[in-house]
């Protein structure tokens, strides 16, 4: 999805900006070619949860654990920026 | 430029290419050359679907190739615009995102059928992405339009416009105005009569329905009680449909014989519908080595839906379930 293309690049500065560990993953089914240092999404959680359902998704983990909750579709940074730390302060 | 890239396939078969219905029949299939990218649109009739043919690599802001296909004639045509073309009703119009995403769009498709590429009207007030539009109502003077686009989780565009019988746009008002400012939710997809939207709610991490009120603020009228993939509605707002991934499961791989092709990926997925009148969700496809998705409704209840087989060798169609 186009969209994703642009949404990766802010998420990537987000999380270097805030020191959040980020881990990348893609497309069982992708456009592009897959390159050696791609990490292809093989979750059954993450799948049942509706990761694939679409493109960008993000999804935050906190103290090791999953939260239920996930962002999907194109969100522009500053709000982006916004809901991850608002989802990370939540107790 | 026009090429004919698509194959019209009569298929009344009940399963082909991995992809089992579970309901209703498969009536066209048209196959296409170059793979678009996951976004579609079909118009009421089913007679043209708009697509966009992504860019190759992996840079932001590169723009992909949107074409129309002409379903009855199987010619497909280059249009203007980065990807996101979206009819609007059966107006024969498109409203389509300029590169920059700074306005939108308005073509007749006659011009572009005739390679006349300059828009009739360009949205300015109109902000954000994933643009959806639905038809108000119509007098005998002007149809009455609206169009959303998702600025964020937290706000979105709404304008709502006039097509008049003499081929011009009015905006009602040229400021940009701000749908369901107190809901906040992803992905909004408006029904088809303008009145309804559908996305994903952030606050229950759940797909719902929301009435748009006379002053752009929203109501929530149904919750389908699990995150779907992007909303459509049917022509009444009875009916919406979606697509959804699952694991394959053991039992879905059949190798009882030699001419069953094992699965390559692990994950499908399917195409649902959800009736809101009796909160039942119901599985149209079972895929084992294909994706059926971002399904969407005809005017006479027909749904159609983009299928990516997992294999790079088949190829991608749109497909026509008579359910």
């Amino acid at each position: 999805m186009p969209l994703s293309r642009n949404g990766l690049e802010d998420i990537i500065e987000i999380a270097e900006a805030n020191k959040l560990p980020l881990q990348i993953l893609i497309d069982p089914n992708p456009f592009v070619e897959l390159e050696s240092t791609d990490v292809v999404l093989d979750s059954q959680t993450l799948v049942k949860r509706g990761m694939l359902n679409h493109f960008p998704s993000l999804v935050i983990y906190k103290n090791g654990t999953l939260i239920p909750w996930m962002i999907q579709g194109y969100e522009a940074k500053n709000s982006l920026e916004k809901l991850i730390k608002n989802k990370l302060e939540e107790p | 430029m026009k090429l004919f890239v698509a194959a019209l396939t009569l298929a009344f078969s009940i399963s082909s290419f991995g992809q089992d219905i579970l309901q209703g029949f498969i009536s066209k299939k048209f196959t296409v050359d170059e793979a678009p990218s996951f976004f579609f649109k079909v118009n009421g009739d089913g007679s043209m679907i708009s697509y966009t043919i992504p860019a190759p690599g992996r840079k932001p802001i590169e723009p992909g190739k949107n074409k129309l296909l002409d379903t009855n004639t199987g010619v497909t045509t280059d249009i203007p615009g980065p990807h996101d073309p979206v009819f609007i009703g059966d107006l024969n119009l498109l409203i389509i995102p300029t590169i920059s995403h700074s306005q939108y769009q308005i073509y007749r498709i006659n011009d572009l059928l005739k390679n006349f590429t300059n828009p009739i009207a360009s949205i300015k007030s109109l902000k954000g992405f994933y643009q959806s539009a639905g038809v108000l109502g119509k007098n005998p003077q002007y149809t009455f339009i609206r169009v959303i686009a998702e600025r964020s989780a937290m706000a979105h565009s709404i304008i709502d416009m006039k097509y008049s019988t003499g081929g011009r746009i009015y905006l009602d008002d040229s400021r940009e105005r701000i749908l369901c400012p107190t809901t906040n939710f992803k992905l909004p997809m408006l029904s088809k009569n303008g009145k309804f939207v559908a996305g994903l709610d952030i606050f229950t991490n759940t797909s719902g329905v929301w009435k748009i009120l006379d002053n752009y603020e929203c109501e929530k009228v149904a919750d389908l009680g699990l995150k779907t993939g992007k909303l459509n509605f049917n022509y009444d707002n009875t009916k919406l449909t979606y697509h959804l991934y699952r694991p394959l499961e053991s039992g879905n791989t059949d190798t009882s014989t030699d001419y069953v092709p094992l699965p390559e990926a692990t994950n499908v997925a399917d195409i649902f519908v959800y009736d809101m009148e009796t909160g039942t969700h119901t599985q149209m496809t079972k895929n084992l080595t294909a994706n059926s998705m971002y399904p969407d409704f005809l005017r006479d209840g027909s749904l159609v839906f983009v299928n990516h087989p997992h294999s790079k060798e088949e190829r991608v169609s749109f497909v026509f379930l008579n359910p």
